[in-house]
């Protein structure tokens, strides 16, 4: 399912013109939804943080979406991007659904989720199916 | 090391929380690639090391004088071919090897694969006799296999009047004071202001209990996720909420080290600036969905909360 789901996004990635990658995440709109996957064993810092953040931001035009974010990939994340993305990584987000299925990401999301009960509705979520019937509802 | 046996990780998770009850929290796990439940131990175990060494430092900002000192901790000398001749007892006491297992050894044996890297080819890069002094974050490997990062700068020595050592390397940490033992209960309250607060605050009682925090913290999420709306009046608020005007007042400020007013302004500024840098929204646009009158008043409180306008920050994106 992982699989088919990546090598999807990576379909989009030259069919669509909304995509995006930098060296930690690829991105792309896909059908109202931001499709946000972390690249594997990725070590996040306060910079990287700030690049993940501006660059979705600059991908989404200003306009809110839902976004469905396949966290597996990221390895270590320091306090400093921890805190970054737990106020402005939630920026012009309508929901949010959590890709995780390992012991790792789901520690890291309960830490997200304990922490900072954020504004709109979350969810976290074992695949990529699960997660858009999750963000169907918001989709515009 | 991809062959480590799961029982050498516990192991190493269990010295690592022996570590932090004696008050190391310097150290750190080696994290691997495995998916199993004992990596997500060991990446929280590190979260939580770093959080308490961090909460320290966040006292140590707001009464730095007289509650931190700095202390040189581990000093190496090396050869020009950077094999250690000279060590301190720092060196021993926070890596665990006796001193005859290191002298004569390459620095670089004592270092985790990424930092074994950056000297090497730091290391490579420099010229003989050429003067440099360099800060540079490594990490260490204890004998037991547990990780020290570090800060240190490394200097090379004038070659007169020393006749082995080429180079100096240092590193350096903050260390709490006794005294400041103390205040821990303290610490945990001041670990969620952002700012420095005046000095009589901190000599006096906390009147917060734990529900009251929990009150004071809901609000100021209900502010950070209405930044769109007129602000509530200071009344409003505070029944809202289950408290009064004077509480709130009193306790808002001393758990943000800020008025629920600055805090509401500081919130919407920060998101504005986010809106302008990563978006190419008008700025008016921008100004009303973060509660600004209009864009000539967002303009002028953008400005002086960052220095440079909304405008500038654009034009520089």
């Amino acid at each position: 399912m992982y699989k088919n789901y990546y090598f999807e996004l990576h379909f989009w990635r030259v069919t669509m013109k909304n995509s995006f990658e930098n060296e930690y995440a690829e991105y792309c709109i896909d059908n109202g939804v931001v499709l946000f996957v972390y690249k594997q064993n990725i070590a996040i810092e306060l910079a990287g943080a700030m690049e993940i953040v501006s660059d979705r931001l600059k991908l989404q035009k200003g306009k809110a979406y839902p976004i469905l974010c396949d966290i597996r990939g990221i390895k270590d994340i320091n306090k400093d991007a921890r805190r970054y993305l737990a106020t402005e990584g939630s920026l012009l987000t309508k929901a949010v659904a959590f890709i995780s299925d390992t012991p790792l990401s789901q520690m890291l999301t309960d830490l997200y989720l304990i922490a900072n009960i954020p504004p709109i509705p979350t969810k976290v979520v074992g695949n990529e199916l699960e997660g858009m019937e999750f963000l169907l509802e918001f989709i515009e | 090391m991809e062959n480590l046996t799961y029982n050498n990780r516990l192991d190493k998770v269990f010295q690592l929380l022996i570590e932090i009850s004696r008050g190391n929290f310097s150290y750190r796990l080696e994290r691997t690639d495995k998916q199993d439940e004992l990596e997500a131990l060991s990446a929280i175990v590190n979260i939580v090391a770093e959080e308490i060494k961090d909460s320290f430092l966040h006292q140590g900002y707001v009464n730095m004088h007289d509650s931190y000192m700095h202390l040189v901790q581990m000093i190496f000398f090396l050869d020009k071919n950077f094999r250690m001749v000279y060590i301190n007892q720092d060196v021993t006491k926070l890596l665990h090897w006796k001193k005859i297992e290191l002298l004569d050894l390459p620095l670089v044996n004592l270092l985790e694969k990424e930092s074994i890297k950056k000297w090497v080819n730091f290391t490579k890069a420099l010229k003989p006799d050429q003067a440099f002094e360099k800060n540079m974050r490594l990490v260490f490997r204890t004998k037991s296999d547990l990780q020290l990062p570090a800060y240190c700068k490394i200097v090379n020595l004038p070659q007169k009047g020393y006749s082995t050592p080429s180079y100096m390397l240092i590193s350096s940490d903050i260390v709490k004071n006794t005294e400041l033992q103390e205040r821990k209960l303290q610490s945990k309250i001041l670990k969620q202001i952002r700012r420095p607060r005046p000095k009589h605050l901190i000599e006096e009682k906390s009147f917060l209990n734990v529900s009251d925090l929990e009150t004071f913290r809901a609000i100021g999420t209900y502010l950070k996720n209405n930044l769109d709306k007129n602000a509530p009046s200071l009344k409003e608020l505070a029944h809202e909420f289950g408290t009064n005007e004077y509480k709130l007042k009193r306790g808002f400020k001393e758990l943000f080290g800020m008025t629920v007013f600055q805090f509401l302004k500081n919130e919407r500024l920060r998101n504005a600036h986010i809106w302008v840098k990563g978006s190419n929204e008008p700025f008016k646009r921008i100004a009303r969905q973060n509660g600004f009158k209009n864009a000539t008043h967002f303009s002028r409180e953008f400005k002086a909360r960052y220095g440079y306008t909304p405008r500038d920050l654009r034009a520089n994106s």
